[in-house]
């Protein structure tokens, strides 16, 4: 059975620590506030710790010696890294997980080492950002170590692909239109391919031409 | 030198003020502007009121061009966050984080970072002045009883 601890009994850790008791995890949920440790300790008993998992001694009563999985998910960027600095250097661990609140952390994170990270801010306000978006051209994420985004281009009645060939098509250079999603069933494209009305492409593409791709289609 | 101090606590502010009535170029963060209070009204050099966290407060602050950067907040977390920061996002040479856990600060020391622990060296000094009878003598102006001259300045 898997070892993982979880720091931080926030809305992140709680859910991650049911999800991962449900996949036949041995999970140890940390938490130093006396005032949320409490209502935990009575719905999670056993899983519950109370302590401060950016103290070595805390973390080393943990067991993190032995532990398979260490995510680190307070609400407090510096407490985080300090977390993953800790069970990557001092512990040797191997799979650490860092939940990041302020967007600006993520890049130092990337240069001290911390290679897996779930930005939350960053999701919710991508997400926000798709709910919200008008234009044709919908940001749904970036893929991890790349700087490639994945968009959807929606074929309106004024968009210019509509009833054009993706092979006569010019393009920004670097764009890749993985899938057609056209009444409801994925499509592999081709040069031969014409877009109608209605149709979705999933699209890879550079982060630095998503601009030219928007001038391009609107 | 051009010296950046994040946190204007008691050590922030009063390191903030020696510093610069020694000429150095003095520039110190801190999230409340009431903090700044403690630095007295002839205080020569910069204050930036906002988290020490915050890349723009940062930049504003000089982070660019410091020499040396000191981070003596509250939290121990923060300032080892901030002053990896300061090296690896900004270039600053020389770095010190102040901490109040010995365990994190001898970890963080021997992965590269430069720290200063407050309980060692209270600690130590403690059981000088228990073995020895007093307490040993420290290098320049180095105060073990404290200094009330802000009083007069204030």
């Amino acid at each position: 059975m898997s070892y993982a601890i979880i720091i931080g009994g926030g809305r992140v850790g709680y859910h991650l620590t049911r999800s991962l008791i449900n996949n036949d995890y041995e999970v140890l949920l940390m938490e130093k506030d006396a005032g949320v440790f409490r209502p935990l300790a009575s719905d999670l008993g056993d899983v519950m710790m109370q302590g401060d998992g950016c103290d070595p001694l805390t973390l080393k009563a943990a067991g993190i010696e032995r532990a398979d999985l260490v995510i680190a998910a307070t609400g407090d960027d510096p407490a985080n890294l300090v977390i993953c600095q800790l069970a990557q250097n001092c512990f040797k661990r191997t799979r650490i997980i860092a939940v990041i609140n302020n967007p600006q952390s993520e890049e130092l994170f990337d240069k001290l080492g911390v290679r897996e990270r779930v930005s939350v801010t960053a999701a919710a306000l991508n997400l926000l950002g798709q709910k919200v978006s008008k234009g044709p051209v919908i940001l749904l994420g970036a893929l991890e170590r790349s700087n490639i985004e994945v968009i959807e281009i929606l074929v309106d009645e004024n968009s210019p692909l509509l009833d054009a060939k993706l092979g006569d098509l010019s393009l920004p250079k670097g764009t890749l239109i993985i899938s057609v999603l056209r009444h409801g069933q994925a499509l592999i494209p081709n040069a031969e391919t014409v877009f109608a009305q209605g149709d979705v492409l999933v699209t890879l593409i550079p982060q630095e031409l998503e601009a030219a791709l928007r001038e391009f289609i609107v | 030198m051009k010296v950046l101090i994040i946190g204007c606590g008691r050590t922030g502010a009063r390191l903030a003020r020696r510093l610069a009535a020694q000429a150095h170029e003095v520039s110190i963060v801190d999230n409340a502007r009431e903090a700044f209070l403690r630095l007295g009204p002839n205080f020569a050099g910069k204050t930036y009121q906002g988290s020490g966290l915050d890349h723009d407060v940062l930049e504003s602050a000089g982070s660019a061009t410091a020499d040396i950067g000191v981070t003596v907040t509250s939290g121990d977390n923060r300032n080892l966050m901030i002053a990896q920061l300061l090296q690896h996002k900004y270039g600053v040479k020389r770095t010190v984080a102040r901490l109040h856990d010995p365990v994190r600060a001898e970890i963080f020391h021997d992965m590269g970072i430069e720290t200063i622990c407050t309980t060692t060296i209270v600690e130590g000094l403690l059981e000088n002045f228990i073995n020895q009878g007093h307490f040993p003598s420290l290098p320049n102006e180095i105060s073990i009883n404290g200094d009330a001259s802000s009083l007069e300045t204030m």
